[in-house]
This record gives structure tokens, sequence and C-alpha cells, in this order.
């Protein structure tokens, strides 16, 4: 069943989208879940929560890719319940890792002073991921989106992990100016 | 301040064009497929496999077999959570905490005279510690690596034992064993297969010790039964589906006594990307060589 026909099964409310995205995408969104949260079944409530605010936004999202759509519900409901339940605990887990790595970007001025609306912050990162090569930017969004580890992305992309860890870098550094340049402050 | 910075920074690629995602859930997904297609002989040497481990009681079908078997005394506290693999917490994805739910004491087991017969891997450990273990691959046959568990910080025995369903044993030594559940909570499996399975174990009685968590667990699941301590008991496998990364397995220890334990892992394949079976021949040496692959593998012991 392609994504055109789940997406229909949402719209005409059969529970059968449910299972179909469960079978169809359950496996991908685990992978998303786990890569940020370290409980299993912390993850599982992840991609249950998943699927009901699929059934809860469809009608009247009519996505294209379910992959996307369904990968950033997952990604976002993952580190929202990382967040409330992983305050103290700072282990495991591959989200602290990317955020220590994104600081880098992140100039020091006040963030008062800087607050910019997420929404408009990603259009700015896409537009900036649309100027690298497809490689350098399925790393970074592997990395930073799917919070994949770096060993798993070097084994993807079929090239060393220290490899990875560079284009990382120089991702970051060059996210970082193309920001600034942009205007945006963080 | 940099942190509520990289914060936001990381919020907002979660904002990113649904395009750029789909570009690389698709990337993602062919690496995935792509190392899962059946490889040329002789180049197996240094690569992974893809393997999918299926749980079956058919000898036939069993091609590897993992088997510990422990005796020695646990118990667990209230709020033991499974789940902990320090070892490879830094490295390896988080991907499989262990699920505390459904526990139930298991009957007391009375019998503790089986003991182990060779030397063995390591000295038992204080109490309270959590016991690291790892796989390691035993001798090639026929193409195919037998993986089994080692204790390796239990005094006692490591053995070996081949029947006719190819069943390696490790067996290692402790005092006396506690109730213990196993919960095998996710599968390394190198080339971007996803999911779990797990192993519970039931008491005589059919109590069940840790409870199934889910339909898709639920009905793939494999039983068999096993002796422990003089009592038999039933081990409950699913196999739900097949993860990317590490394999946990987590030994919560209860109140009442068990004696010794033999859990089995067995039938390990390596599938095509449809999930068939693509050839019989499985080379765990890539997998096992993998450090930080296998030795997530810890056994928590309480207090």
């Amino acid at each position: 069943m392609n994504d055109e026909q789940i997406v229909n099964l949402y719209w005409a409310r059969d529970e059968a989208a449910i299972r179909q995205t469960k079978d169809q995408y359950g496996s991908y969104l685990t992978v998303i879940a786990a890569n940020v949260l370290s409980n299993r079944q912390d993850e599982e409530e992840c991609v249950n929560d998943t699927y009901l605010r699929a059934w809860n936004s469809m009608p009247s999202d009519r996505p294209r890719s379910l992959a996307a759509y369904l990968g950033r519900i997952t990604r976002n409901l993952a580190i929202d319940m990382y967040r409330k339940r992983h305050t103290a605990k700072r282990e495991g887990s591959t989200y602290e890792a990317s955020l220590e790595e994104l600081a880098e970007c992140v100039g020091t001025q006040d963030p008062a002073e800087a607050r910019l609306a997420a929404a408009a912050l990603g259009e700015a990162i896409s537009a900036y991921l649309r100027s690298l090569d497809q490689q350098k930017r399925q790393i970074f969004i592997s990395r930073y989106f799917f919070l994949d580890n770096c060993a798993d992305i070097a084994d993807k992309a079929g090239i060393p992990e220290g490899s990875v860890r560079s284009i990382l870098s120089r991702t970051r550094k060059g996210l970082k100016n193309y920001l600034e340049k942009e205007g945006f402050v963080i | 301040m940099k942190q509520e910075g990289a914060r936001r920074l990381l919020d907002a690629v979660g904002e990113i064009d649904e395009d750029l995602i789909e570009e690389t859930a698709r990337f993602r997904q062919r690496s995935s497929a792509r190392q899962m297609s059946p490889q040329k002989p002789g180049k197996t040497a240094n690569r992974r496999r893809t393997v999918t481990i299926l749980v079956t009681l058919s000898a036939a079908a069993l091609i590897a077999l993992t088997v510990f078997r422990f005796t020695g005394e646990f118990s667990r506290p209230a709020g033991v959570s499974s789940g902990t693999a320090p070892a490879a917490a830094e490295e390896a994805p988080a991907f499989y905490g262990a699920d505390t739910s459904g526990d139930a004491a298991m009957k007391k087991s009375a019998d503790n005279t089986q003991k182990p017969a060779a030397a063995s891997a390591g000295a038992p450990e204080s109490a309270a510690a959590v016991r690291q273990y790892e796989i390691r691959a035993a001798d090639d046959q026929n193409g195919i690596s037998k993986a089994y568990l080692v204790a390796s910080s239990f005094e006692g025995t490591v053995s070996s034992e081949t029947d006719g369903s190819m069943q390696e044993r490790a067996a290692a030594e402790a005092a006396a064993l506690n109730t213990v559940t196993f919960h095998v909570s996710g599968l390394l499996l190198p080339n971007g297969n996803t999911g779990s399975y797990q192993v519970r174990v039931m008491a005589e009685s059919g109590e069940t010790v840790q409870a199934v968590e889910n339909g898709a667990a639920a009905e793939k699941e494999k039983s068999y039964e096993f002796s422990a301590g003089g009592q038999k008991y039933q081990a409950l496998i699913s196999a739900s589906s097949l993860s990317e990364k590490a394999e946990r397995f987590t030994v919560k220890a209860g109140s009442d006594a068990l004696k010794d334990i033999v859990i089995y892992v067995q039938d390990i394949r390596e599938t095509d990307e449809n999930g068939e079976r693509a050839d019989s021949s499985i080379t765990y040496q890539d997998i096992l060589s993998d450090s930080g692959f296998w030795e997530t593998l810890s056994i928590t012991k309480a207090e």
C-alpha cells in the first residue's frame, strides 16, 4: 500500500490506517524514537503517540511523504519526551551528543535578543542544506534530524566514521556562517 | 546559553523541509537494503552480514544457538530497572531500554546441585554489580559461526555441548540464583533492520514473569521449556521485529530462588531485503569482531 492509499484510509477514518502505518513505518519510527530515547517503553509510547497524532491530524493534513511526515512527528515527540524525562540523566543518547556538537554553531549573544521562530530557522537551515552536495546534506540530516550515530551514518554512506565526523564538523561551521550571514542570531 | 541555542537549533532542524527529510529517509532505507543484499562468495571475511534472528523450535532450521546458563544468587530490589548497558551507553545508540513491567516472582527452585563442568571465565562479582557479558564466536563450521554467550564475570565453567540441534552451551556458576527475568530487548543487526525480541520466562505454574508487551510480539512468539533447578520453566521468545542496534540482555533478579536457568536464543538467519532467507552461510565474525556490537549484554545484579 502506498502513502496515498494509507493517507486515504486516514481520511476515511478507517482504523486500518494505523495498522498499515505500523506495518510499513513501525520499525522506521522506532529507530527514530530509539535514537533519542533510552527506554524501550518510552520508545513504544512515542511511536504509539505518533500514530495517535497522525490519526488526529489526518484529516486535515494530507502529507505527500508519510516517511517525512511521520518521522518528523516521532522525532519531535521523542525529543519532547526526552527533555521531560531525562533532565537529570544525560547518558546514552545521541541527543545529548548532537546538542553539544550543535552548540558550536551558536553564538554567545543573549538568546532573548536572538529568539527566532523554529519554523523560520528551519527554513534557513533548509536553504543552507540545499546548497550542500547530496551526501553532506544526507549526513547532516541523518545526524541532526534522525539523530543517527556517526558509526551508523558511516556504515550507510560507505565512508569511514572519521570522514562523517569531519563532514559534520565542516557542515556545522558552514551552517553557523550561513546563519550569521543571513542575519540569524541564535 | 550555548546549550539553549543548540536546543533551538536542534528544534529548528526538526522543521526543515519535508522533501529534505524524505530524501535522507530514502538514503537510509536504500543503504539498509543494499547492505542486506546477499554478497558474493569470497568476500565475506570483512563484511557485515545482515542477520535476522528468528526463534524456532525446529532443529533443522536451527543455525546458531546461543545458550547461557548460570547458577548464582540474584535478588532484585524494588525499582531496579532493566535496560542498563553502561559499557555501550556512549557509543551505541540507546535503542533498547528494557521493560520493567510484568515482573512477577518465580517459584522457588529447590535444586542447587547442577554445577558447571569446566574452567570458566572470570571471578564472581560482588552483590549489586552489573555483570557484563559478551558473545564470542565459536569456530566456524560449515560456514556457520555459532555464537554463544560467555558469562565473563562468573566463576564457573564455559562448556560446549553440541547435540543434533547444534546446541552450544555456555555455562557459568555462581552461588545460588534467585528468580531471574530475562528480557532480551533489541538485537544488534548491522544493516538497518530494526526491532527487538524478548525472552520471557514462565514458572511451571504458568505464572508469567514477563508479560507480553504487544500484540505483534505475541503473534510471533515462540516458546519452549527448559529445566531450571529441578523445575521446568518455559521461555517465551518473540521476534516481533529486528533491530538495528545493540542487543541488550538484562537479567532482573526477583525475590524467589531459581537455581539455574538455561535460555536458548536460536536460529540466526541471514535474510535478503524482502525478509527471505538469502543463503545459508552466516558469518558472524564481522559482527562479533565489532566491539561494542554485542557487549551491551548486561546483567543487572541487584542487592
